[in-house]
């Protein structure tokens, strides 16, 4: 096992994000975020602390799995904003899971493969709560 | 160092997925109509959590007194539909004491017999013959190896029972709320990428 990125394999993870329809994708999704928890926050400029949860899991988790079980946590709580995040949940971890896949198709090593797919999991949620911003200051500009 | 998150990410993570989809399609699939209604509740998930991550050990003894308090409420009940419900609880329970520590031929797989093989070979016990008459050093050894090997056993527990029980509780609440949201089960019909 060599529990090591080499530039080659950040270059293949980068190049899946960048290319179109996964970053549309990504793109979508952060829109929807906005749609979904954006506009419930109280006051302009506030962003929805669920996103910053989400990015803070991400940011912060040492697996993948970590990122699904706090989606399906949250969709599984009775209290909270858990119908929004039922809205949204599925969509999140069906993004998770094609992250997973082209990990795998990248390294057959599992040192890296985890390494990998948390790499792609921070560049993916990047490109969500960047769309999210962005959807969030087009409609403050209203 | 990435064994526990490997593992999480893999086969014990998929395991963990696998035994609650294949628990909820025998259990829990068609019959409840609401949260309140699945046979085990959001409060007892939570418990079964906080067992895992904090006291593994103590899991399997967990789940056989659960087993036990259900199975003295199954004897008093005479209502039938009462009584589906109650085995289905029953079934949570014995899933999960196998689960920790089921044995072949009858549990293919549990986080025991998974232990017993990622045991280093260095810390496999040696049964000493009858009658063996070991020195001071030896039976020193011994007694450290014996610790090293407590030590290890109780890492692993920590590692990896919270490992598995994170996917296994996070996934039972996510089906728990798929299965029982306005619209009915949805489940699979999200877009792809």
């Amino acid at each position: 096992m060599n529990p090591l990125l080499t530039p080659e394999l950040i270059h293949q993870a980068d190049s899946f994000l960048d290319r179109e329809d996964v970053h549309h994708k990504a793109v979508q999704l952060g829109q929807q975020l906005f749609e979904t928890f954006g506009s419930k926050e109280k006051g302009k400029g506030q962003v929805s602390s669920q996103i910053r949860n989400l990015q803070q899991t991400v940011v912060s988790a040492t697996r993948l799995a970590d990122i699904e079980d706090f989606v399906k946590n949250q969709m599984g709580r009775n209290a909270g904003p858990y119908r929004e995040w039922r809205q949204v949940g599925d969509t999140i971890l069906q993004q998770l899971r094609e992250l997973r896949k082209a990990a795998d198709q990248f390294t057959p090593d599992p040192g890296q493969r985890l390494l990998l797919r948390l790499h792609l999991a921070r560049g993916w949620v990047r490109a969500v709560v960047g769309a999210y911003l962005y959807a969030k200051a087009h409609k403050e500009m209203e | 160092m990435l064994d526990v998150p490997i593992a999480a990410d893999t086969d014990f993570g998929e395991r963990a997925i696998l035994e609650v989809e294949q628990y909820v399609k025998k259990h829990a699939a068609h019959q409840y109509s609401g949260p309140e209604e699945w046979p085990i509740a959001r409060s007892q998930i939570s418990g079964l959590r906080q067992i895992a991550m904090r006291e593994p050990e103590q899991l399997k003894d967990f789940a056989e007194h659960q087993r036990q308090k259900v199975a003295a409420r199954l004897e008093a009940t005479t209502k039938e539909e009462r009584k589906q419900e109650l085995l289905g609880e029953i079934a949570f329970w014995e899933l999960i004491k196998n689960l920790c520590d089921g044995k072949p031929p009858k549990t293919h797989w549990s986080l025991a017999q998974a232990r017993e093989q990622a045991l280093p070979p260095e810390l496999q016990e040696e049964k000493l013959p009858a009658g063996a008459q070991l020195t001071k050093e030896q039976q020193q050894a011994r007694k450290e190896k014996q610790e090293r090997r407590k030590q290890w056993l109780r890492q692993w527990n920590r590692d990896y029972y919270a490992a598995f029980f994170q996917r296994f509780c996070a996934h039972y609440l996510y089906l728990m709320a798929r299965r029982t949201q306005e619209g009915g089960d949805r489940h699979g019909d999200c877009e792809e990428f």
